[in-house]
């Protein structure tokens, strides 16, 4: 039983070096998806099965805030974990993601141990 | 403001980089004169406006590259090159203004924009409030400036 990643990040190296880091914990991972904005996130969504989201805030097309309530207004993903990696430090931004049921927040640089920490106490053995 | 951009871009580059960090002169004495400059840059708006930029060489940039992606396959250096410098300076932002002004503070930052300058620009970066470090024995310099 692995988990499915979904990493939402408009930077390509941010994304890789997630990927990386990810590699580097002995989390048992099946896939890890890549979106680029939050609507290409929310197509791989209808078309894959995902455990947990890491999501970007600041990005272009579609950013984490109005990403978070497109997919909170969808029953199907109402409990799906999201985890916010960013360099945004700000409290207000932080609450008010929260208020959209964010389920944890990281702020870059991640470590490896930061993820597993992270993605043990919210997913658990939770997995497809 | 020194003190917090000399600790903080240490602290960034050594753990996010993975770098070998040394202050250096705060010179341009440091660079490799005749190889060109990136300049990575990133304007910040909120309770202050300013901007933050990252003078580096092409080294140095590849070390940022091996560093992140380790044996990874990449498809196009250069851009690679420039988005890893690109996330370098979005990621010291954030910190730096986080440590700066307090997590209560809400910034609005642009996307980062890196260009390759040659000699005589890279002097201009020299004019910003500014930090040099041999990272891995490569210069590199980081700047701040505050808009009015």
């Amino acid at each position: 039983m692995a988990y499915n990643f979904l990493l939402i990040d408009d930077s390509n190296i941010v994304r890789k070096v997630l990927i990386k880091t990810l590699g580097m914990t002995s989390l048992p991972i099946d896939q890890i998806h890549e979106a680029e904005n939050g609507k290409v996130g929310l197509e791989k969504l209808s078309s894959q099965w995902i455990d947990m989201i890491f999501l970007d805030i600041n990005m272009p097309v579609m950013n984490g805030i109005e990403f978070m309530e497109k997919l909170r207004a969808q029953e199907t993903y109402k409990s799906l974990p999201v985890v916010i990696v960013s360099t945004e430090g700000s409290q207000d931004r932080i609450k008010r993601l929260e208020d959209l049921g964010i389920k944890a927040y990281l702020r870059k640089p991640v470590t490896p141990e930061d993820l597993t920490t992270t993605v043990e106490t919210l997913l658990g053995g939770a997995t497809k | 403001m020194k003190d917090i951009l000399i600790n903080k871009s240490a602290e960034v580059l050594e753990r996010w980089g993975l770098f070998l960090v040394d202050r250096a002169e705060d010179s341009i004495t440091i660079f490799e004169s005749e190889m060109p400059f990136y300049l990575a840059e990133l304007k910040f708006k909120g309770c202050v406006e300013g901007t933050y930029q990252v003078l580096s060489q092409k080294n140095f940039a590849e070390i940022l590259v091996s560093n992140l992606l380790g044996d990874q396959n990449i498809d196009d250096q250069d851009q690679t090159m420039k988005d890893a410098l690109g996330e370098l300076v979005n990621v010291l932002s954030g910190n730096l203004l986080t440590e700066q002004y307090g997590d209560e503070e809400v910034f609005e930052l642009t996307p980062p924009e890196v260009s390759i300058i040659n000699a005589e620009d890279a002097k201009k970066f020299f004019s910003l409030q500014h930090t040099c470090y041999l990272a891995d024995d490569q210069p590199l310099g980081i700047g701040c400036s505050l808009d009015g």
